[in-house]
């Protein structure tokens, strides 16, 4: 009852883990299970800190409960050995933490015992803890007493202790069942909470060794939740006093006002496509300075008129709906180069204002044949290649075979049932012999390369293989795989360059790229 | 300061569970219940339902909060520790034999007595379904003995090599014998029972001898090996053979204090996994538990656990009438029986019924703790309900008998719905493993068919939203699973979709706007 009024804040400011928070609570102020297993796909992140928070309210509680709290929170990924995973749950439950002073020693109640040589040092650990927690909580009164365990619970002081871990899918395997069954390795009351995105029958480790847990799944946050994490998690950035320009002539309630309307557009804009906070956030926090730019240059023209007037300005409605109808492309903008973290905040912001095109691949002649024939050598079957490639030296111009890629887009069943073939294209590059890719090259250069000192018709191919067989291209292909735009080592190759990429050197080199990839687009 | 949601007039006068909750579905009563409320009480809520606008349906009075959290309390701490043995039903099944558990109990008692106070040595295997009540028997009888025993746990989980399980089985004898007993007795410093324990291990080319000198110790020894099955599969067996040799060779009146192994398993086969030597030297005896065996010995124990009497000074009569008679009522509603009927053609496990039970308790605490708070903060008085309800086990039972496979499954952004459409798609074309390319070649298809058509609705085109190829990739979808290739570029890896297409048909249809639906409809 004490913890009400809190607990209710708490849910305030996670809407969408009411359900959670509100059992958890219950279960932690009389007997949680010994085992609980929270999946939570969307907001893993928020789900943890808000547990955390939920503990520390139970663990600051005043100590004339009945209840004395500790609990340990430990990302999986960060305890990635077994040592580092002991130490930090038990210096954690026992609430010490390492100093410079003591030497950076972890928590022992004896000195010179290790707790976090092995799985028994640990549990040897979680029972030595306990009784810390218990004579702590007493006064040194209580008896040290191995044998009688749950049975001394009832009389005075309980001891509650919560291990949290999250991202739980990446705990060392090891590590799981002896987790699971943590309260009864140790037998003492400790409660084990692992949060990860993925089910349990996912995680859940062979020959049904671990218990099953209690089982508490949380949805995806609705818009109102998602909204109320954003306005929470979000600082709010006034324009910097010492600006003269119009916006310092706009009270800070009214550019205060515009934080609800741009947030729920960002989220009608971007929700879509994201539906995580953290990224919508981001999104938000990092445009929220370009906005009010934005803002400023809308009011100016709006009030060029009364330029000369003092005092403060308003922000209509009017101006405020074209401010938010202007600037939703640059959301749009925003989530494209963000989301995938294709740049930085910074430098988004700068290229914004700049406009600079990326530029593409600076290649020498030479280094683009060769990605332009490796690519087709990594993407065309091999018996294609006399079809695709060859064009004879008598200039006979065959009519080469083009098929047309129907493939994908008429999900119709190949032959005889089988499966539709799919272009080798979309499998991914294979990996080719290096003299395959030369005679490619070759054929290449005969027919688009004009400047090469060919002498006649007949002595074309000869002076073509001569080309080919030069140091210099060698040295290309060599600074190409140590650009990553191959792969591989002498004598085969994969080529790691996309359709797109290749398309545009082609177009560079006069190649028609179509005409010789056995699968075009 | 706690707002009363009754008048004063009202407070003084008896409730019965009809007017504060009443299930949803229509109570059939089989028989008149012995917990019914006598006739003067039922007069009494007649002249309550008289004026029932006075007193909110449903809603709990404020004298009962301190009673009903009390009762959560004893309830949910019963459902951690459940009963082993379940209040006697009517005994239709008389010929029947006794429970199989009742027999485990008492021949795993007689056995450990046998140790405990005539220093016998014994061996056995205690075998049963998961949480079927083993280690529950075992403490049990454990706790039940005369004399306080050495009691040594292992688990094959924790003590995955023989030496760790020899420094821990030193270790515990140290911890509980107040010495480190192999240590040679010339050391002459008498370790006092009350300061610390000396913890120091023996040296580790001494542990091999510490298990014969195991029954020398002062007490009877009972070593209990968690998970047997995994011992068995440790090299030679070396130590299962050296317990079991102890056991076997410990002879009453040598001066030998008895030594008892437990053997705990799942594993029905346990014993066919024991080398010849290593089953020569077991003893045999091989006690099985079970899960109860029909639904009404279930429900039974639902019952038990829901009615546990409240152990602190909390009671208040007219309250556990109170409860008691809602129980009665809720377990005898036809589709409460149902409900757990299903469940226990699925599966027998107590724990299960535990969970479900907890799970509505705690759905029901979640509730009333609501009402908590709208009672502190004087909001208003909802009506909330105080008692277990169907809705609540029904809703228990769906998220803790079979939580869905694919949570993500749930709600879905919409790049991530046209992945999977496009997933549906290349299985449809006979791909069950597909590259991420092939995917976004057909969701690029599509836009780009729906943005040659435009529909019109409503002054707006409804085409495709276009979604850049990087959001496509940057999107955590759960539910591809990934068959790692070394030197492959990401969107080039193999996936396959763990969903299948009904999965997929009904998120698009609770969330996918027309074109998706579309476009999912043409994958036949």
């Amino acid at each position: 009852m004490s913890h009400s009024p809190t607990l209710e804040t708490l849910c305030a400011s996670y809407p969408s883990h009411h359900t959670l928070l509100t059992t958890l609570h219950t279960f932690l102020a009389i007997t949680p299970p010994t085992f609980i297993y929270i999946t939570d796909p969307y907001t893993p992140r928020i789900t943890t800190l808000a547990i955390k928070q939920l503990l520390d309210l139970f663990s600051e509680s005043e100590p004339d409960e009945k209840a004395v709290y500790a609990y340990a929170s430990i990302n999986a990924v960060a305890a990635f050995s077994p040592r580092l995973f002991f130490d930090t749950a038990l210096n954690a439950l026992a609430g010490h933490s390492p100093t410079w002073d003591n030497a950076c020693a972890n928590w022992s109640r004896d000195d010179g015992i290790k707790y976090n040589e092995s799985l028994d040092g640990f549990l040897w650990g979680i029972k030595e803890v306990h009784e810390h927690l218990r004579w702590n909580s007493t006064g040194g009164t209580a008896k040290r007493d191995w044998r009688k365990g749950r049975a001394r619970e009832e009389d005075g002081m309980q001891v509650k202790m919560i291990l949290v871990v999250e991202r739980s899918e990446r705990l060392l395997p090891d590590l799981v069942v002896p987790l699971t069954k943590l309260a009864e390795l140790t037998q003492t009351p400790v409660t084990t909470i692992l949060i990860s995105s993925l089910p349990w029958c996912d995680t859940k480790p062979l020959l049904g060794a671990a218990p099953d847990p209690f089982y508490i799944s949380v949805g995806s946050p609705s818009k109102e939740a998602t909204l109320q994490i954003l306005s929470t998690s979000l600082p709010f950035v006034s324009p910097s006093s010492s600006d003269t320009g119009i916006l310092s002539r706009i009270s800070t309630e009214s550019i205060q006002s515009l934080r609800v309307p741009y947030l729920s557009t960002l989220h009608s804009v971007c929700g879509p496509f994201v539906s995580d906070p953290d990224e919508l956030s981001y999104i938000g926090a990092v445009l929220w300075l370009t906005f009010l730019d934005e803002l400023a240059r809308l009011s100016t023209e709006d009030n060029t008129v009364y330029e000369e007037e003092e005092g403060e300005l308003d922000i209509t409605e009017e101006l405020k709906m074209r401010l938010l109808r202007a600037f939703t492309p640059k959301f749009h903008e925003a989530l494209d180069v963000l989301y995938p973290r294709l740049g930085s905040a910074v430098d988004f912001l700068v290229s914004a204002s700049s406009s600079q095109t990326v530029s593409t691949l600076d290649l020498t002649r030479t280094e683009k044949y060769v990605v332009i024939a490796s690519y087709l050598a990594s993407t065309n079957p091999v018996k294609s290649d006399m079809r695709m490639v060859y064009r004879g030296s008598e200039g006979e111009r065959k009519k080469r075979r083009r098929r047309k890629s129907s493939i994908l887009t008429s999900p119709r069943k190949g032959k005889d049932g089988a499966a539709v073939k799919i272009p080798q294209r979309l499998l991914g590059p294979t990996t080719f012999p290096l003299d395959r890719m030369l005679a490619i090259l070759g054929n290449l250069m005969v027919e688009h390369e004009e400047e090469l000192d060919f002498r006649d018709e007949e002595t074309r191919e000869r002076a073509a293989e001569v080309e080919v067989g030069r140091v210099g291209l060698l040295c290309a292909i060599t600074s190409l795989t140590q650009a990553h735009l191959l792969t591989g080592v002498w004598p085969t190759y994969k080529c790691a360059v996309g359709y797109d990429v290749v398309l545009g050197l082609a177009h560079d080199m006069g190649v028609s790229l179509g005409e010789r990839v056995w699968d075009a687009a | 300061m706690l707002p009363t949601p009754v008048t004063p007039a009202q407070k003084n006068k008896t409730r019965t569970v009809e007017d504060i909750a009443l299930p949803t579905t229509p109570v059939k009563r089989h028989s008149p219940s012995p917990a019914r409320p006598p006739l003067a009480k039922r007069a009494k809520l007649s002249h309550l339902n008289v004026s029932p606008s006075k007193s909110p349906r449903g809603v709990l009075p404020v004298e009962f909060h301190a009673c009903l959290n009390a009762q959560k309390r004893a309830v949910l701490a019963m459902l951690q520790r459940p009963p082993l043995q379940f209040s006697q039903i009517e005994e239709e099944h008389d010929d029947e034999e006794p429970m199989a558990n009742e027999v485990a109990l008492q021949q795993l008692d007689d056995l450990l007595r046998g140790t405990v106070e005539r220093g016998e040595g014994n061996s056995c295997l205690l075998i049963g379904p998961r949480s079927s009540g083993k280690t529950r028997i075992v403490e049990t009888v454990l706790e039940s003995q005369s004399q306080q025993p050495i009691v040594i746990r292992l688990s094959g989980n924790v003590q995955t090599t023989d030496r760790l399980a020899m420094r821990e089985i030193a270790r515990q004898a140290a911890v509980q014998t107040g010495s480190s007993f192999l240590a040679d007795s010339d050391v002459s410093d008498p370790t006092d029972e009350d300061t610390e324990v000396n913890l120091s291990l023996p040296p580790s080319s001494h542990l091999p001898a510490l298990i014969s000198v195991l029954p020398t110790l002062k007490r009877p020894t009972i070593i209990i090996l968690d998970a047997f099955d995994l011992f068995a599969l440790h090299p030679r067996q070396a130590l299962l053979y050296c317990l079991l040799d102890t056991a076997q060779s410990c002879r009453v009146g040598d001066g030998m204090n008895g030594i008892a192994v437990i053997g705990v398993t799942t594993r029905v086969d346990t014993i066919n996994l024991l080398e010849k030597r290593v089953k020569s030297r077991f003893s045999g005896r091989i006690l099985r538990t079970a899960s109860p065996r029909r639904l009404s010995e279930w429900i039974a124990m639902a019952r038990t656990i829901l009615t546990m009497p409240v152990s602190d000074g909390d009671t208040n009569v007219e309250w556990s009438e109170m409860w008691s008679d809602a129980v009665e009522q809720f377990l005898a509603e036809r589709a409460t029986e149902n409900l757990l009927n299903d469940t226990f053609a699925l599966t027998r496990d107590v724990a299960m019924l535990n969970r479900i039970m907890v799970g509505s308790c705690a759905l029901h605490r979640r509730e009333s703790t609501d009402w908590l708070i709208q009672m502190s903060t004087i909001l208003s008085l909802t009506p909330s309900k105080p008692f277990p309800t169907l809705a609540q086990l029904k809703s228990a039972t769906l998220e803790q008998r079979c939580p869905p496979r694919l949570p993500f499954l749930q709600s879905l952004s919409y790049p991530c719905m046209c992945l999977l459409i496009a997933a549906v798609h290349t299985r449809t074309s006979g791909h069950d493993v597909f590259t991420f390319e092939m995917l976004h070649e057909m969701f690029r298809e599509q836009v780009r068919t729906s943005s040659a058509a435009p529909v019109q609705m409503q002054g707006g085109s409804v085409g495709m939203m276009k979604c850049s190829r990087e959001i496509l990739m940057a999107v955590r979808l759960y539910i591809f699973t990934f068959v790692p290739l070394p030197n492959i570029a990401k969107e080039f890896g193999k996936y396959r979709c763990m969903a299948d297409r009904d999965d997929v048909k009904k998120v698009i249809e609770k969330q996918g706007g027309t074109n998706l639906k579309k476009w999912f409809s043409k994958a036949k």
